[in-house]
């Protein structure tokens, strides 16, 4: 709006007011002992009242000189030009075509704002560009989740004293086949795809890096046990497949695992298998707090050591890990 | 022989409970075991000392009942080093390897019903060789040498 102003501020101009009818008006409100019809003289007015219409008249001076500074660059718009932003239109047409015999145009006016003739068309940065997109929807940069699947969906159901409350929960997987894979789980009462939605955001946020062999494979053979789910996953050559549980299977295409064999024993529940499996993947540990009393105990969920490559052992060791393999 | 089996229980249950050092009686298996240990980065510091504290001077002055040998713990980035150390060769079944058995389990592949070693684990081998008599498993097979594999580390 400011950009608009000032450019009707710079082509158009006001009428010019009147200095003398502004000083009668002045006088007519000092001249306060004069009680006749006639107009005031000088001698009428009092000493006070003169010097306060003098202060009066020398204040409306300074502002009629300002505004005459301003009107010198004001002036009325010229309506037979065509301006450059107020008269800017854009005509689409669309012609007689196969679907319909009637041509038709659209008219924009004011289609562009003012404010936005600031914003640069070739900035470096993507976000300040006119066509740009919210970040994890955006085409032009990687896509942040580019496998997002819907592992679990079950009724669950909470007893109460007055009845059944059925809830959906939803499982979500969530990875950019590139090394970050994260799960998310949510129940809602009705929605589904509200649910599905939510689960989506918390899979997201839970998302953490995996460390991978020839970004390809995990490092070593790994064990690990979460409940009645034991879970190991052993490194396999390259163009040997994802041989392993559906879960694991889907968890590993999401985070960007092609080779891999695994083995699930004991309970092959969803949503232990999932976290079992992500748990190991991760490179995450337990908090530092965990299980010592201070603040509570750590919870169950939370433990687990995660998956080491090479360059985190060769740091911690101070030596370098020679592979051997034929 | 004493059996190396108490070390390695030892060792491992001192980096879970994040003890600082450990001291352990002195005698050349077990010295040669923590020696093969220091070289892959698990610990920090071998020395000998006596029953009180790591002391090479007071050492000498000791008897050998009192005679022991301590090691410093290695823990980076807030989790111990050595997370696990177990026994191969077992009194109910002794392993004795080749230099190419060795050379296969060091690269991934099952020998003698035993896992191969992982990355970053390594196994001490215990060979005839005078000059050479303690070494790790990638030692071993360089030097193509073969012996009993005693124990592994990870």
């Amino acid at each position: 709006m400011l950009r608009l102003t000032k450019h009707a501020f710079n082509n158009f101009r006001p009428l010019q007011s009147s200095l003398p009818a502004m000083r009668a008006r002045v006088l007519s409100v000092t001249s306060i002992r004069c009680n006749s019809s006639l107009p005031p003289t000088p001698t009428d007015i009092s000493s006070s009242a003169h010097e306060f219409e003098s202060d009066l008249l020398e204040e409306v001076e300074e502002d009629f000189e300002e505004e005459a500074e301003v009107q010198e660059t004001f002036r009325w718009p010229n309506l037979m030009e065509r301006d450059p932003i107020l008269d800017d239109v854009e005509i689409t047409n669309f012609g007689t075509s196969k679907q319909s015999p009637y041509s038709n145009s659209v008219t924009w006016r004011n289609k562009e704002d003012p404010k936005d003739a600031d914003r640069e068309s070739n900035s470096q940065f993507p976000e300040d560009r006119d066509d740009a997109k919210p970040y994890l929807l955006s085409t032009t940069r990687p896509s942040l989740i580019s496998h997002r699947y819907v592992l679990v969906r079950k009724r669950v159901t909470q007893q109460t004293g007055k009845g059944k409350m059925h809830s959906q929960a939803i499982l979500v997987v969530v990875g950019n086949g590139n090394g970050l894979v994260g799960y998310g789980y949510t129940t809602h009462p009705t929605d589904l795809a509200y649910a599905i939605s939510k689960a989506t955001e918390e899979a997201i946020r839970s998302m953490d890096r995996v460390d991978r062999f020839e970004n390809r494979t995990v490092w070593s053979e790994m064990e690990s046990k979460f409940s009645s789910t034991r879970i190991i996953l052993r490194p396999r050559p390259v163009g040997f497949g994802l041989r392993c549980n559906p879960y694991i299977h889907q968890i590993c295409k999401a985070a960007g695992i092609k080779d891999i064999s695994a083995k699930v024993w004991g309970s092959k529940r969803p949503t232990q298998v999932i976290h079992c499996a992500i748990r190991m993947l991760q490179g995450g540990n337990a908090p530092l707090a965990m299980g010592n009393g201070f603040g509570g105990p750590g919870k169950r969920t939370a433990a687990g050591v995660g998956m080491r490559g090479a360059a985190d052992i060769e740091r911690e060791r101070g030596r370098r890990i020679v592979p051997l393999r034929a | 022989m004493v059996l190396p089996f108490h070390l390695c229980s030892h060792v491992q249950n001192s980096f879970r409970a994040r003890h600082k050092s450990i001291c352990v009686p002195h005698t050349t298996q077990n010295l040669a075991i923590l020696s093969v240990l220091l070289r892959t980065g698990f610990l920090q510091n071998v020395a000998r000392g006596t029953t009180a504290q790591a002391s090479p001077e007071q050492f000498h002055e000791v008897g050998d009942a009192q005679r022991r040998i301590w090691a410093d713990l290695k823990y980076r980035e807030d989790r111990p080093v050595l997370s696990s150390m177990s026994l191969i060769s077992k009194p109910s079944k002794k392993i004795y390897m080749t230099s190419k058995e060795i050379l296969r389990l060091c690269s991934g592949r099952r020998v003698q019903s035993q896992k191969p070693l992982r990355m970053g684990e390594i196994a001490v081998v215990r060979t005839d060789s005078k000059e050479h008599e303690w070494l790790e498993a990638r030692e071993a097979v360089q030097l193509g040498l073969e012996g009993e594999v005693i124990c592994r580390a990870m």
